[in-house]
């Protein structure tokens, strides 16, 4: 029993830590993408949280922390796909998708919520404690990308002033 | 006779080169050419006065330093039979880049899953473009001096094979520029040296063979007739050129020249280094010209084949390099009038010019002297060259009031487009491209006197409009629209 109770302990320790620490990414256009590849911080551990509110909305997630990999996806469209790999001694991973599924299914669709496509692009780009975080938004498209150094190709360019 | 055609071209191209304009220079040269017929009647004039300064023992040592027994600045080099000349200018500004955002692209190969004979694998391997509301403010904050100066120094003699010449300009071109670091003066540079910045020309040529670093034949007139850059290619390159000359063709007014050249095409590379990057060695640049010319008329068609050999699918996704070609072609023309001639007494003594240039090719944007806002083509993970559309235009006129007070009015024009070959994300799913469109404009307005000989003060204003606009997998995107002033002041002196 103890042993029980210390499990539990552990486990909420666990989840009250990836709550503090969960790096969280929203997108509402009407495609939706996140791609995660990450080995986590220096501590070992990943956290990440996705809210994705579209049609389409997909999320790739490769997460190789070596002590914690959370994830928590959070969908809703028409068409939802996630996939998810995690590689290490704790993992964590929840999908909800709150849209009728893609096949195999005869339930009536939900209603999805409008994304705005009045929104300009937007382009934010962070170094953060599991890896290289861009965030792209443009009218109908969201992309997402959270990569480790390994996996971060980053260029630019553009007129000089 | 001819050395005097030849001195009286070379001292009038030599007036454009000062300016640098390389357009000037060949207009100098095919329309006195074909003005040569009145030059020739005043050579036969001066000729006898010519034997008289050579029987004279106190005449010059070096004759042909002197045109129609008048000195028009050169001078002999020792007793090499060469003359020579040294001119230059200095050119002060003050500007001000009142753009507060731009339009900025951010490239980026993404993680993808791949089907592999062994399983699946991962690599940065999907190209991406975005393109946002850059934030600019902190470039432009404040005004920022500059200088674009230069000294040079022309030398020639007529020898059995037809005229030796060398030619050096130094070219000091800087600004105060400003990053989110803080502020710093930049100077023009070629791969990181400032020194090889500066060499802006140094060519020996012989006859219509010139080695060395030249202007490019590709272009015709950059910056129309305003001090500032309108989007029209004009550069300095190395280079190995012929030209050959038809003067007065059948025994017409019309003078023709027709060149050819390799050209160093690494100035001309327009690569982020992720989507598109160029592996060496490449093969030089092949540009054609050909101009036509006769009195107050030039005419210019140019072309180039451009060698593409990407790197960067092989550097992200071990693909094979991948050798294709892009191409670009000019066409262009200046004609200048008497306004008299044409209204009659309304003209006054007002003189005009106007020029016109377009460019277009497709995976050579360095030729149409447009802003980096555009890759010469977009490659694949697989190696699959998408390579870039695009067209500029720039139509200037310039209106000469009196011989001290000019004016002049430009609009220049761009488009590119980029496109990726869709990529597998996941193997599951469909997949990813894009495709952007880039558009710019700009007018330009300037004003110049010259209130002393060789001092000019000048004011130019300028707008500029850009929007970029695509789609994602057939997704529309949102454009980006932006525009901006810009004002230059300036103080130029010739010596």
């Amino acid at each position: 029993m103890r042993l029980i109770n210390l499990a539990l302990l552990y486990w909420l320790s666990m989840l009250a830590f990836a709550n503090a620490q969960a790096l969280q990414t929203f997108q509402n256009a009407l495609f939706n993408i996140e791609i995660v590849v990450t080995q986590g911080d220096q501590t070992g551990s990943s956290q990440v949280e996705s809210k994705q509110n579209g049609v389409l909305n997909w999320f790739f997630g490769i997460q190789d922390a070596k002590n914690l990999n959370s994830v928590n996806v959070n969908q809703t469209g028409a068409f939802d796909d996630t996939r998810i790999v995690q590689q290490g001694t704790n993992n964590v991973a929840v999908n909800l998708q709150n849209s009728r599924q893609i096949s195999g299914s005869s339930a009536p669709a939900i209603p999805v919520p409008l994304p705005n496509y009045n929104r300009g692009p937007v382009y934010i780009a962070e170094q953060t404690n599991q890896g290289y975080l861009s965030y792209f938004s443009s009218g109908e498209i969201s992309i997402v990308t959270l990569t480790t150094p390994g996996l971060t190709a980053i260029g630019s360019f553009g007129r000089s002033h | 006779m001819t050395s005097r055609v030849a001195i009286h071209s070379v001292s009038i191209a030599l007036l454009a080169l000062m300016s640098a304009q390389p357009a000037m220079a060949e207009f100098a040269m095919l329309v006195a050419s074909a003005e040569s017929s009145s030059v020739d009647a005043k050579a036969a004039d001066t000729s006898a006065a010519s034997k008289e300064a050579s029987a004279d023992p106190a005449a010059p040592a070096a004759p042909q330093c002197v045109l129609n027994g008048v000195s028009v600045g050169f001078f002999a080099i020792g007793e090499t039979g060469f003359c020579g000349t040294v001119h230059g200018q200095v050119m002060e500004f003050l500007g001000k880049d009142f753009a507060t955002s731009d339009v900025g692209f951010v490239t980026q190969r993404l993680p993808s899953l791949r089907s592999a004979p062994g399983g699946l694998t991962l690599e940065t391997a999907a190209p991406i473009l975005f393109y946002y509301n850059k934030d600019v403010s902190y470039q432009t904050f404040g005004l920022y001096p500059g200088t674009d100066s230069m000294v040079n120094f022309l030398t020639f003699r007529e020898t059995d094979l037809g005229t030796l010449s060398t030619f050096v300009n130094a070219r000091l071109v800087g600004r105060l520029e400003r990053d989110s670091y803080g502020q710093y003066f930049s100077f023009s540079q070629i791969d990181g040296s400032a020194w090889m910045g500066a060499a802006d020309q140094a060519w020996v040529q012989l006859a219509g063979l010139r080695v060395g670093i030249q202007p490019s034949l590709f272009g015709f007139s950059r910056v129309g007739y305003a001090v500032t850059p309108g989007y029209s290619s004009i550069l300095t390159t190395p280079a190995i050129s012929y030209t050959q000359r038809f003067d007065h063709i059948m025994g017409s007014p019309y003078s023709a020249s027709l060149s050819i050249s390799a050209e160093d095409p690494s100035r001309r590379e327009y690569a982020d280094g992720m989507l598109a990057r160029y592996a060496s060695p490449r093969a030089p640049d092949v540009v054609g010209q050909t101009r036509v010319g006769m009195p107050g008329i030039l005419i210019h068609f140019s072309g180039v084949l451009h060698q593409i050999r990407d790197e960067s699918a092989d550097l992200c996704c071990n693909a094979p390099i991948v050798s294709t070609h892009g191409w670009a072609a000019s066409v262009g023309g200046e004609v200048r009038w008497k306004w008299s001639q044409l209204i009659g007494d309304l003209g006054g003594d007002f003189y005009g010019k106007v020029m016109v240039s377009a460019a277009g090719g497709q995976g050579a944007l360095g030729y149409l002297g447009i802003p980096f806002m555009g890759l010469d083509y977009v490659a694949s993970s697989t190696g699959v060259i998408q390579r870039s559309p695009g067209e500029s235009l720039i139509v200037s006129y310039e209106h000469l009031w009196m011989p001290t007070l000019k004016s002049s009015l430009t609009f220049s024009w761009f488009q590119t487009y980029l496109q990726s070959a869709p990529e597998t994300i996941l193997p599951w799913a469909p997949p990813l491209g894009f495709e952007t469109s880039v558009r710019g404009s700009r007018l330009q307005a300037s004003l110049e006197t010259m209130p002393a000989p060789g001092l000019t003060l000048g004011l130019e204003s300028a707008y500029t409009w850009s929007d970029a606009n695509g789609q994602y997998n057939n997704l529309p995107a949102a454009p980006v629209v932006v525009g901006f002033p810009n004002l230059v002041a300036y103080i130029k002196k010739a010596f």
